[in-house]
């Protein structure tokens, strides 16, 4: 809430900076319709600001001279020089109210009244004139942050990616040259330095959509309430990265649409009732990066827009003119939503709906390269798409080799990768193309060496060397095709800037990048090679269906290169995803290593040693409850059949054993072995052994000995009468118990114990002995 | 009113560009070809921690194909928020000239007319002066 007021407070002074011309040149002409315009905006957005900030006197004197600017539009008042200067005199007053606020200080609510009535057209009021003359007294309290311009920011991360290139450069020289152990470590600490800079300037830069999000639950909550209203919202994607810019950009946007939607979109309960809908409604707001944009969309399941409503009132309200409107079908009238001063709202609310918003929403998102859509069905909801393009969010790609060419291919697009020269994947020709057959699909397939040109010698033996890999991706549109590359190299996170129009001509580029070896590389467009291979990529749908048909002889694996070089399977269905973390994000705690992946922690499988800086590449495995990250090595990886048959490991233990897969041993992970050893037993199950302790010090078996027991995976009981599966006896004594002796696990201080003895310091003795007592009580 | 040139060499003829749009010569290497690409664009290339695109001046001016070999001058100059190197053969000088340049009703070659901005007196010779923006532009329309 806090940083909300902070933010409100920064944003209102900074537009009042940037107003106070515009109030000035309106004073002097009050027929300026645009700059009447833009103070009616800025005094909308305060209002609504206010709103859910509960600032509610502030936003009653907005609500004032909102109605009288409104009036002031419409022309059903003239803009006398008393009421100029009582809006004027508003708008000093939001002013010295908002560095009150961040003073911390009372607002003194006593000098507002005769305000309001000066706006309200009692001008007579001696009160009234005497306020609206007043002049505000200068006391801007100095910020205590300061907004740094994002040039700036770009200059800065600009000079640390030069420092970047230049260590990068003087570690190879340093590498040629004697090593000297003190200019090594000097060099170190540099390189360490630019790193950290660099991670700052970054994070300065990017931010996870959630901060944007984050406001959204507190304004659902207080509007719903406000309008008595009940709304659920949904909040998907917000780990999406997008430029700090942008989310500015978008904050008033989004908080427009989310108010239009909650005031006119979502029904009273007894309004969806009638219309057999549930009480509660849906708001879904989520982000995801598709192709080279972010798209955000915000949905509602409220009542939707009537096109032919809209069409009246832009008829009525004469902004557009009446014959372009009576062509328009459905979809265009729709867009008119956008259209400046038109409102679907019966009645103005403080809340929102006056026409101002939309025109606002889609002027801030147009502004930033953005595009706005609506998409809405009477009685079912409506549907805004905000789609803003991904310049200067990092993106993580691949990087493929085609010819002597490097190039990079948004991960976002990419299903897999397959190698030509093993099974399961092979090129068919048909009807004077091609088409490659990945495990039975058949997909379209794009020479990428024909189509980027480098294919000039076309013999059979280039096309064997040329044609290595199929990278199947899916473009925005979901059309699946494959791109046959000849090598695939890395994975990297690259910040992606706009191409020259000479380059983005050739209608198959999305931006360059440079990554860190210094090389620009160029990212491919997916969408756009589709395009220019002229594929007809709607065409291999049936076909793909009528093969899936086929019986399935395995689940899917993927087989890749662990850490100690060894090929290894596991299963696809386990596989959450793949995660790229960075090294320092592993850390070692309670005995076991754990990825720290924004608030929660993941144990991780490590197999040979993790490297210590840079890069790490993980699968993410999931149970259904619980995960693990396996790390491997950071190589291309293959999706397979799971070896049905195949020679088990003779011990249980991670390899549950190992197949021939194309010719070469594959080791298969025992998921279910991984899942015992790394995720810890769940604290809440019910279901585990109770362990009764008897005897002993109590501080000794309650702080040392409970913990191991519990840790064994057992539930530990003090109270004998409770009922118990297995007891330990701490005492040395031999405490009674009417259980059979064998069933009590007997712990001594004396470290050579005797017979039905276990030294109490024994962890791995106590343990196997509690297994033991509880299995034969089990099997009873 | 003085105006500072950089008079550089393409294609065996000299032209001036204003040396208030150039940034910085460099020396072009490691240029990645970027196919599909506009005709005149060789490439693009890492300045610093930039991406520059590599125009061949050769190809704008006399079309064919863009061919710029590693060792050859590049004039950095920026046009609408893009980085440009603009190969040439050689870089000659920075040269003061008073007075704006002039139009030649010579016919110019198409190529030449296309780029140029009027003519500049330099030692006695004229001296083509050009736009770096209509350099960079696409050569379609011209072509059409």
């Amino acid at each position: 809430m806090d940083d909300l007021l902070a933010e409100f407070i920064a944003e209102t002074r900074e537009t009042l900076d940037t107003i106070s011309g515009e109030i000035v040149a309106w004073e002097a002409d009050p027929g300026d319709r645009k700059r009447l315009d833009a103070i009616f905006r800025f005094v909308h957005t305060v209002k609504g600001s206010c709103g859910f900030l509960d600032l509610t006197h502030v936003q009653r004197v907005a609500h004032e001279a909102e109605q009288a600017l409104s009036e002031l539009r419409d022309g059903t008042r003239e803009p006398s020089p008393r009421l100029v200067s009582a809006i004027l005199a508003v708008i000093d007053r939001i002013g010295a109210m908002v560095d009150a606020l961040e003073r911390g200080k009372e607002i003194d609510e006593s000098i507002d009244g005769p305000l309001i009535a000066a706006l309200a057209g009692r001008e007579d009021d001696p009160e009234a004139k005497a306020a609206a003359q007043q002049s505000v007294p200068e006391a801007r309290h100095p910020a205590r942050s300061i907004r740094v311009p994002l040039e700036l920011l770009d200059r800065l991360m600009g000079g640390v990616s030069d420092l970047v290139l230049s260590r990068n450069e003087l570690s190879r020289q340093l590498r040629r040259a004697t090593a000297d152990e003190h200019v090594e470590t000097a060099f170190d600490r540099m390189s360490t330095c630019v790193a950290e800079m660099r991670d700052a300037i970054t994070w300065a830069r990017m931010q996870r959509i959630e901060s944007l999000f984050a406001a959204l639950p507190r304004l659902v909550r207080d509007l719903s309430a406000e309008l008595g209203k009940s709304v659920l919202l949904e909040i998907d994607g917000a780990d999406v990265e997008l430029d700090r810019e942008m989310i500015e950009m978008l904050r008033d946007p989004l908080t427009h649409i989310v108010r239009n939607a909650l005031d006119h979109g979502i029904e009273a309960p007894d309004e969806r009732r009638a219309a057999g809908k549930p009480d509660t409604s849906i708001l879904r707001i989520g982000a995801r990066q598709s192709g080279n944009q972010i798209k955000i969309s915000i949905t509602d399941d409220g009542r939707g827009i009537d096109p032919q409503k809209l069409k009246q009132r832009a008829i009525e309200s004469e902004c557009v003119n009446p014959e372009t409107v009576a062509s328009m079908d459905d979809d265009e009238l729709l867009e008119l939503v956008f259209q400046p001063g038109l409102s679907t709202a019966e009645a103005v609310s403080t809340v929102s709906g006056r026409g101002v918003g939309m025109d606002v929403v889609r002027s801030n998102v147009e502004r930033i390269g953005g595009a706005i859509d609506i998409d809405s069905a009477v009685g079912e909801g409506t549907t805004l798409c905000l789609l803003v393009p991904l310049t200067l969010t990092i993106i993580p790609a691949l990087i493929c080799g085609v010819g002597g060419g490097r190039y990079a291919i948004p991960r976002a697009s990419i299903d897999e990768i397959v190698s030509l020269d093993k099974d399961g994947a092979e090129l068919e020709a048909v009807g004077g193309t091609e088409v490659a057959k990945v495990r039975g699909k058949r997909l379209p397939a794009v020479r990428m060496a024909a189509l980027l040109g480098s294919d000039q010698t076309d013999t059979a033996a280039s096309d064997v060397a040329e044609h290595r890999y199929l990278v199947v991706v899916r473009s925005s549109r979901r059309e699946r095709f494959a791109m046959m590359v000849s090598a695939v190299f890395d994975h990297e996170e690259l910040v992606v800037k706009p191409a020259a129009p000479g380059i983005m001509q050739a209608g198959f580029y999305a931006g360059t990048a440079l990554p860190d070896n210094g090389m620009p590389l160029l990212l491919l467009d997916i969408a756009g090679i589709a395009a220019a291979a002229g594929l007809r990529l709607s065409m291999a749908d049936p076909q793909r269906d009528a093969v899936n048909h086929a019986p399935k002889t395995g689940s899917d694996a993927l087989i890749f290169t662990d850490l100690d070089g060894r090929r290894r399977a596991v299963r696809m269905a386990l596989l959450n995803r793949i995660v790229d973390a960075d090294a320092e994000q592993i850390v070692e705690r309670a005995g076991s290593l754990r990825l720290v992946l924004g608030d929660e922690t993941i144990p991780v499988v490590a197999s040979g040693d993790l490297p210590k800086t840079g890069r790490v590449r993980l699968l993410r495995l999931s149970d259904g409850d619980s995960a693990i990250v396996y790390a491997i090595a950071d190589r291309a990886a293959d999706v397979g059949t799971f070896p049905e048959v195949y020679d088990r490991a003779r011990r249980p233990g991670r390899i549950g054993g190992v197949a021939i897969v194309d010719g070469e041993p594959v080791e298969l992970l025992d998921a279910h072995f991984l899942f015992g050893e790394f995720c810890e037993a769940s604290s809440t199950r019910s279901d585990r052994p109770r362990c009764l302790i008897v005897g002993g010090d109590d501080m000794w078996r309650r702080e040392l000995l409970a913990p191991l027991i519990e840790q064994a995976g057992y539930r530990v009981i003090f109270d004998e009468s409770a009922g118990y599966d297995v007891a330990i006896d701490a005492s040395d004594a031999g405490v009674d118990l009417d259980e059979t002796e064998a069933d009590v696990v007997r712990l001594t201080a004396d470290p050579s114990p005797g017979q039905d003895q276990v030294y109490r310091y024994d962890r791995a003795g106590i343990v196997d002995a509690l297994h033991a007592r509880r299995k034969r009580s089990a099997s009873r | 009113m003085n105006q500072l040139y950089l008079v550089a060499e393409t294609a065996g003829t000299c032209f001036a560009i204003p040396a208030d749009a150039v940034q910085s010569v460099v020396t072009a290497s490691d240029i990645i070809p970027a196919p599909g690409a506009a005709p005149t664009v060789a490439g693009i290339a890492a300045l610093r921690s930039k991406v520059i695109t590599v125009i061949d001046t050769r190809a704008a001016i006399e079309g064919g194909a863009a061919r710029v070999a590693d060792g050859q001058s590049l004039i950095v100059a920026g046009v609408d928020d893009f980085l440009y190197g603009l190969a040439v053969d050689d870089i000659h000088d920075v040269r003061d000239h008073d007075g704006a340049p002039r139009k030649l009703g010579a016919a110019f070659a198409a190529g030449w007319r296309r780029v140029s901005t009027g003519i500049i007196e330099l030692d006695g010779s004229a001296i083509v002066v050009v736009d770096p923006a209509v350099l960079v532009a696409s050569q379609d329309s011209v072509a059409a």
